[in-house]
Order: C-alpha cells, then sequence, then structure tokens
C-alpha cells in the first residue's frame, strides 16, 4: 500500500538526514572535550596515587593522546568509518560494547517515564478537562504546577524518603536485587520494583506538561461540532470520551513527546545519578570524570541515533493518529 | 390531523455561560404531524438553531431550558441521560449546518456511521458494514464499497452532508431535525441534498424540521412555515402562502427584502425594502418597512457603453504550482458599470479578483487600469494604482484585525498611503464613516463590538477611504441576513451613485447579481464562458454552465 511506502520513504529520509547529523555532533564534542582540563593519563595517574613523568609519556603515547588533535580526530573517524566507537581505557573493553551493556537501561527507564507520563498525563487532562472548573479540575491543577516548578533529581530524593526510607516500600536504587537469581515473573517484579521510583520522578514533570495540553485539548474538543453529533447520535460519555474526545487531543501530545525525547534522555542522566540506576546516564558522569573521550563520544552518537529514531517513530505514529497528516 | 408527533409547548432557553447570556428562546410552541415537514424559518440569532439543539438537548449544561417538549408522549424536557440517548440518533436524526467540521476528521466514515448502529443495535460487525453499505446507497454516496473507507477530508462538502444524513437516518428515526443543513454549500449541490432528505423522508415517512434563513428555499421544500424572531413565533403558515399571503410585518419586510429571481427588480430602478424592528417601552417589538428612494442623479450615472474602459484584463492565467486555476481569461469593465461574476466555488473567481487587485501575480496576460499597465510598471505607480483598485471581503469579521480600533483600522490605510496629518486623517475617517452610515463614535470601539451588517459596513469604508475607481465586491453580502443584506446592497448602490464608482460584483446567488449588475459574466473551470447583461442572460442562457446555475436557482 502507499502508506507503508511512505512509512519506508520517510525512515529513508530520516536516516539519510541523521549522517550529516552525526558528523556535527561528533566534531563540535571532540573539540568541546579538548576544552576540559586534563586527560585520561592524568586521570589515571591521579587514580594511581602517583606517576613519573617517563609513565605519564608512556601512557599518553600508547593511547595516542600525545598526537596532534587533527589526526587523532581523523582516527576516530576511521574508526567510526568500520563501525568502531574505539577502546575505552579505564574498562578496558571496546566503548560499543560498554555502551550495550548500559543503553538497555536508560531505553527502559526512558520508556517506563513515557508510558507513565503519557498515561497520567491523559487521565489527569481528561478529569480536568471534562469539568473545568471544579475542584478535581483546581486540585490537579494545583499538583501540576507543583511538579512542572520543581526539579526531578528534587522530586526523586523526596520519593526515595517517602517511598524508601519512611515507608519501606520500594528501593532506594540500583536496576534490580544484587545476588537475587530470579526468573519469570518474580524477576519481572523485581525490576518493576526498582524502575517505579526513577521511572515516577523523571515522568513527574512531563506529566504535568500533558496534563495540561489534554485538559485544553479536551475542553476545545467538547465544544467541536463532530463531537456534539457524535451526542446526537445517542452515545454514552464513556465511549464518547474515548473514540471522540481523546483521540484528537492525543495528536498534539504525540508531536510534544517526540519533541520531548532528547529532554527526557538528558533528565535521564540526573535521574540514573540519583538513583543508581545502571544506565548510559551514569556512564557518560563516569566518563567526564575520568575524562574518556572515546567512551563519552560514543555515547553522544548514540543518544543522538537515539533521540533521531524516537523522532522518526513518533512523526510515524502521528500520521497514523491522523490521516490529514501525511508522512513527509 | 392526527396526534402529533412533536408537540413543543411554551420553549424557553436561558443561556448563562461566559460566552453568551441572555433569552434566546422565548415562550416558542408548535407541533409536528408524523411525516410532516415544518421548517422553522428566521435571521441569525433569532433563536431557530437554539431551538433545534434544545429538542435533543445538546445545549451547553449551563444553559437552562424551560416549557415542555413532548415527543411520542415523553417529556424531553425532564428525561434523564440514559432515556435521552434511547431518543438521540434512534427516534430523532440529527443534521448539521458545517458539513466540514460535523465529521471526526480522524475515523472513516463507514466507522463513523457504523458507530450509531453499534450504539442502538446488537448488529454483528458484518450486518453493521452491509448495513453502512445500504445507507450509503441510499443516500447516493458515489461506490460505497470503496467510500466506506473514505476519511472525512476526501470527500466534497455534499458528500460529507450525504455521510451525516446517514448517520441520521440510520435507525429510521420518526424525526429529522435539519440545521441549515445546506447553507454552506453551492447552490447547486444545496438543490440536490434538499431532494435527498425530501425523497428520503417521504421513503422513511420521518417528520423533517428544517431549520432556515432563506424564504424561498423553504416555501419550496416545506409543507408549513414557522417565521421566527428574537426568540418568538411570529407567524405560523402554509408554505405555498408564504410569498403570497403572510401577515405579519415582519414576514413581509423579509420576503421584500430578499431578492428572487424572477422580479423585475433592478438597482437602477428601485432600492430593496429595508425592515427595522423597533422595541418600545413595554418591551414589545414593532416592525417598519421602508423602501429609500432612488437618488436624484441616479439616471445621468447609468454606464456609458465600453467607449470609456476602466478596466481591460486580457488573457491572464494564474497558477498554484501546477494547477492552473485562472485559464486565458479576458474581461473589460467600462467606467461605471458594475460586472457581475458568478460560478461555482472553485471556479476561480476569488483568484481572479485577487490577481485583479495585485495579490496575485498572473503566469501570462496583462491587466490595464485606464489603459495603464499595472503589472509592469514599477513599485511608487503600483502603489498609486493599488489605491484606485479596492476590495470588499465576504467574511465582515475575518477580514478585520480584532487588536485594532475602527479608527486605526482606516486611519492606518491612509498613513501607509502617505497622509502624515494625525488631525487630516481622522477627518477622512469620519467622514467615510458617515458616507457608509455609521456613527463617529465607531471609530473608537472595536471589531468585535459590532454586528455582522456593521462589520461589513467598516470593510466598504476600507475600501472607500482610498476614493477608489474600481471595488471588488466578493461575496459582500452572502455571510449576511436577508434583512441586513439588502441595507449592504441598498448602500452599495447608492455609493456608486455618489461616487461614480465601479464594481466587480462575485456572488454565487443569482438573484442578488440580476438585481446588482448591469453585466453578468459566468465562470467555470478558469475560463468566463458567457457573458451578457443581466436579463438576457438569464432570459436567454446559451452555456450548460449558465442553464445549470439558474436551474440550481430557482
Amino acid at each position: 500500500m502507499t502508506q507503508s511506502r511512505r512509512i519506508f520513504r520517510s525512515l529513508l529520509r530520516n536516516f539519510l538526514q541523521a549522517i550529516p547529523t552525526i558528523f556535527i555532533i561528533v566534531t563540535l564534542g571532540f573539540f568541546m572535550l579538548q576544552l576540559a582540563p586534563g586527560d585520561a593519563a592524568d586521570f589515571m595517574a591521579a587514580e594511581a596515587g602517583s606517576a613519573t613523568a617517563e609513565t605519564m609519556a608512556q601512557l599518553r603515547s600508547a593511547f595516542g593522546l600525545d598526537l596532534p588533535l587533527l589526526s587523532q580526530l581523523g582516527s576516530y573517524y576511521a574508526g567510526l568509518a568500520n563501525f568502531s566507537l574505539g577502546h575505552s581505557l579505564r574498562y578496558g573493553m571496546p566503548v560499543s560494547e560498554l555502551i550495550m551493556q548500559r543503553l538497555p537501561g536508560t531505553i527502559t527507564l526512558m520508556a517506563a517515564a513515557i508510558v507513565l507520563a503519557v498515561s497520567l498525563g491523559l487521565l489527569a487532562g481528561t478529569v480536568m478537562g471534562m469539568r473545568p472548573g471544579r475542584w478535581p479540575d483546581r486540585i490537579l491543577s494545583v499538583l501540576s504546577l507543583l511538579f512542572y516548578s520543581v526539579p526531578a533529581f528534587w522530586i526523586g530524593l523526596m520519593l526515595i524518603v517517602f517511598f524508601s526510607i519512611r515507608l519501606g516500600w520500594l528501593p532506594t536504587g540500583g536496576g534490580y536485587t544484587l545476588g537475587a537469581k530470579l526468573s519469570g515473573l518474580d524477576w519481572f517484579v523485581d525490576r518493576a520494583r526498582h524502575l517505579a521510583l526513577p521511572a515516577l520522578s523523571l515522568a513527574l514533570y512531563y506529566v504535568a506538561i500533558y496534563a495540561r495540553l489534554v485538559r485544553a485539548s479536551v475542553i476545545e474538543a467538547k465544544s467541536q461540532d463532530h463531537v456534539r453529533t457524535a451526542i446526537a447520535k445517542g452515545m454514552g460519555r464513556y465511549r464518547l470520551i474515548r473514540v471522540h474526545i481523546l483521540r484528537s487531543a492525543l495528536g498534539p501530545i504525540t508531536a510534544m513527546v517526540g519533541m520531548h525525547v532528547a529532554g527526557i534522555l538528558g533528565g535521564a542522566v540526573v535521574i540514573e545519578t540519583v538513583f543508581s540506576w545502571p544506565g548510559m546516564g551514569r556512564l557518560a558522569y563516569e566518563a567526564i570524570l575520568s575524562r574518556e573521550y572515546t567512551v563519552l563520544l560514543g555515547i553522544l552518537i548514540v543518544s543522538a541515533l537515539l533521540v533521531i529514531a524516537m523522532n522518526a517513530i513518533f512523526d510515524i505514529v502521528q500520521s497514523l493518529l491522523d490521516p490529514r497528516v501525511a508522512v513527509r | 390531523m392526527s396526534a402529533p408527533l412533536l408537540s413543543v409547548r411554551d420553549l424557553t432557553v436561558d443561556y448563562a455561560s461566559v460566552r453568551r447570556q441572555g433569552r434566546a428562546v422565548d415562550g416558542v410552541s408548535f407541533d409536528i404531524a408524523p411525516g410532516e415537514a415544518v421548517a422553522l424559518v428566521g435571521e441569525s440569532g433569532c433563536g431557530k438553531s437554539t431551538t433545534a439543539l434544545a429538542l435533543l438537548r445538546l445545549l451547553p449544561d449551563s444553559t437552562r431550558i424551560g416549557g415542555s417538549i413532548v415527543f411520542d408522549g415523553q417529556n424531553i424536557n425532564g428525561l434523564d441521560e440514559k432515556a435521552l440517548r434511547q431518543l438521540r440518533g434512534r427516534r430523532i436524526g440529527m443534521v448539521f449546518q458545517e458539513p466540514m467540521t460535523s465529521l471526526n476528521p480522524v475515523q472513516r466514515i463507514g466507522h463513523q456511521i457504523a458507530e450509531v448502529l453499534r450504539v442502538h443495535t446488537n448488529l454483528g460487525s458484518c450486518a453493521r458494514r452491509a448495513r453502512v453499505l445500504e445507507l450509503l446507497h441510499q443516500v447516493a454516496i458515489p461506490d460505497p464499497t470503496r467510500n466506506i473507507r473514505a476519511f472525512p477530508h476526501e470527500l466534497s462538502g455534499g458528500q460529507r452532508q450525504r455521510v451525516v444524513i446517514a448517520m441520521a437516518i440510520a435507525m429510521n428515526p420518526d424525526l429529522l431535525i435539519a440545521d441549515e443543513p445546506t447553507t454552506a454549500l453551492d447552490s447547486a449541490i444545496q438543490a440536490q441534498i434538499l431532494e435527498l432528505l425530501d425523497r428520503l423522508r417521504r421513503e422513511l415517512g420521518m417528520a423533517l424540521l428544517l431549520i432556515s434563513h432563506d424564504l424561498p428555499l423553504v416555501e419550496q421544500w416545506s409543507d408549513r412555515v414557522i417565521v421566527v424572531h428574537h426568540g418568538q413565533v411570529m407567524e405560523e403558515l402554509p408554505s405555498q402562502q408564504l410569498f403570497a399571503q403572510s401577515q405579519h410585518a415582519y414576514t413581509r419586510g423579509l420576503i421584500n427584502a430578499s431578492v428572487r429571481l424572477h422580479d423585475d427588480l433592478h438597482y437602477t430602478n428601485g432600492r430593496l425594502v429595508e425592515v427595522a424592528a423597533n422595541v418600545d417601552p413595554s418591551g414589545d417589538h414593532s416592525f417598519t418597512l421602508t423602501r429609500p428612494p432612488l437618488p436624484a442623479s441616479a439616471p445621468a450615472l447609468t454606464p456609458s457603453p465600453c467607449d470609456t474602459s476602466l478596466l481591460s484584463v486580457s488573457n491572464i492565467s494564474v497558477q498554484y504550482g501546477e494547477r492552473r486555476v485562472v485559464d486565458d481569461l479576458s474581461l473589460r469593465l467600462g467606467r461605471g458599470e458594475t460586472l457581475g461574476l458568478v460560478g461555482e466555488s472553485g471556479c476561480g473567481k476569488s483568484t481572479l479578483s485577487r490577481t485583479i487587485v495585485g495579490l496575485l501575480r498572473p503566469s501570462a496576460g496583462s491587466i490595464r487600469l485606464n489603459g495603464q499597465d499595472i503589472l509592469n510598471s514599477d513599485a511608487a505607480a503600483r502603489r498609486a494604482l493599488r489605491r484606485r483598485v479596492q476590495m470588499v471581503f465576504q467574511d465582515p469579521y475575518a477580514s478585520l484585525n480584532p487588536r485594532h480600533r475602527i479608527g486605526e483600522l482606516l486611519g492606518n490605510i491612509l498613513a501607509f498611503h502617505g497622509e502624515r496629518d494625525p488631525i487630516q486623517r481622522q477627518g477622512e475617517v469620519f467622514k467615510v464613516l458617515d458616507q457608509v452610515g455609521l456613527p463617529r463614535s465607531a471609530a473608537y470601539r472595536w471589531p468585535h463590538e459590532f454586528s455582522g451588517g456593521q462589520r461589513q459596513r467598516i470593510g466598504i469604508a476600507r475600501a472607500l477611504i482610498l476614493q477608489p475607481e474600481l471595488i471588488l465586491l466578493d461575496e459582500p453580502v452572502s455571510a449576511l441576513d436577508v434583512s441586513v443584506q439588502a441595507q449592504i446592497l441598498n448602500l452599495l448602490a447608492d455609493l456608486k451613485a455618489t461616487h461614480g464608482l465601479s464594481y466587480i460584483f462575485i456572488s454565487h446567488d443569482l438573484a442578488i447579481v440580476r438585481y446588482f449588475s448591469d453585466r453578468v459574466a459566468v465562470m467555470h473551470a478558469g475560463r468566463i464562458v458567457e457573458e451578457n447583461d443581466a436579463r438576457t442572460l438569464l432570459l436567454a442562457p446559451t452555456h450548460a454552465q449558465t442553464r445549470r446555475l439558474i436551474e440550481a436557482a430557482h
């Protein structure tokens, strides 16, 4: 069908557009990282406690850090052309392997946060929009303003204080219970318990945004002629909301989520640190501290690809939701 | 008469929302017998649509409804949500005014029609599909098996209205309410839709409540007419007697204010009747009808034949990308002449008018004003020329910047054209407000404070303030009520006489074009297919397109 062909064309176009984007990101990233004082050899020396000038020089020449900047960049490109992201000195393994270990954690966290944000946002927004000005609307408005104005890491800390320390319901951090060999449902429940707090604290800011957006869309949709037509058909309230009102509210939400993916990824770095969640964000943090440029560049590339891929997907989702939006 | 199907008694509707307040319907009573076609007719704001929505309780929650609406023994005004849902769509179907927006844009039309069956029956999905195909066939949608999967935006306005009708009749209702079902459609399609409604009414034995502002239309398509004004019933009479035997001053006023095709009235031999509603201190309305006299100087300004040609458009073509909208078109306009331009929507008339005022650039051809080439002159000369050709738009509200006071709106035009002295500007603004019959205080008010007719006067003032020679009137009265339409047409005719203006008058309403133009050009697919003086063209049309337009207007 033409629809699937157009989707394929759109994916191909997005992919081709990604190539120059990645090139710019790598080049800019490389030079900006050089602006930070010190290099990996300094860090390793500091970690070891002491090092002679000879060992330092040895380390640098072994890692190629003594070469001119441009030839360092050139060899990084050469590696990229062979689909290699380089080698990490500190972890002693290829960067791609390192990232692949951490990537699922970050994607899980992001996906959970997006799902939470959209579903809670839809729910709260519908409740608010169906009866604007009543007390549920007022209360949810105040709450959404609160979540909107308070930074995510602080919410995360407060959630830990309340749910983990006071109530003891959920773990304070980590990705899974260490040492426990679980399988099946137990495994899933364990992961979900660890995921709940970080995902929630990452999501709440976006819940606030989506709730307000949905509220406005619902209020607008209610006064639309086609909703009146649907009422005149004799439709019940819940089916009306689900089929006619929320469907038209979903369009703007999808567009917003698409734009927020990069922000959510950025927020994930902070949240992963707060909850010691084994994801790419914490890897990036550690890589900056240890001046591991190859690791950091690798993370930059993978994050950029992730954001580009998500945007492409949301473009398609939007065109599926609204037939008037043609996939370009 | 058998027992009425619907019996409305002392219906009152009060709006109490932020947007709208006050009483919209004030003690309306009427009956509809099974199978009968009744029309509620009146001008905008008279409460006819509010009445229709009240019958199905489709008004906002803040609205208060009083009186009784007894449908088949049940008082709709006392029913709970659940019982109401049993009536809506099942026993009473409704067709709305705007086919463009009354369908859900993100769902296939087959699905939307099937939804009625899903709510009211327990048919399986195959049976639903079969019924939807049958309904699409019944409302004459071409190729039902393909179009059942169409989205609303893939259909034309007329086809969408057919889909809405299919939805409304899906459960074979006893009563169909049609709220201005054809107002948003082309005249040729209007006739088709009304024929369809009439045929379905007979086939299914439904009663029909037709809401309209169009007197000739309701005369033709209903059994009985109820004339409404300011929320009250003025008069109720059989449709055949509407034009000949109506008694009420308001109805007579509407009839005289509207122009019909076979009237032998022309702007050169008489003005239209204006109806004015006066409210006396006790709150009662009285109506006065006046026919303004012709200006004394009128005969001197009958158009001279084309020896003094004001505008000559030669062989212009206008393209939007690949699509050629105006195709090798030529026309001439004499000084002091009014050229009526008619055609279906999409025939290129608006594009043509935009090209003449210089908003669009043709890909070929030339436009001369007083013999001077508009297209190939330099910027300064073009600006000077632009003063002499002005335009009045269809939608009097959308074409006024809502953030500017009227005084600024008008004064800025003068400032743009080099009038630096603010006192001089203000004098000009007051003068032009006098000319279009608005109070001078209007200069200090905002666009939203005016009624539709007043806004159109502002639109005319905006065109007039530069003292142009030619004004393009793009459907200037089609958004207005009959009585306001008469006032605006009278104003335009007077301005033409006093200022020696020439008009190009674009309209889809042949009767008005016939009244207001000296010469009529019929446009079809980007070309002028026939051109003649108004009377001859209507009596002896030569082109098929002209005949089609005339047929649709009857």
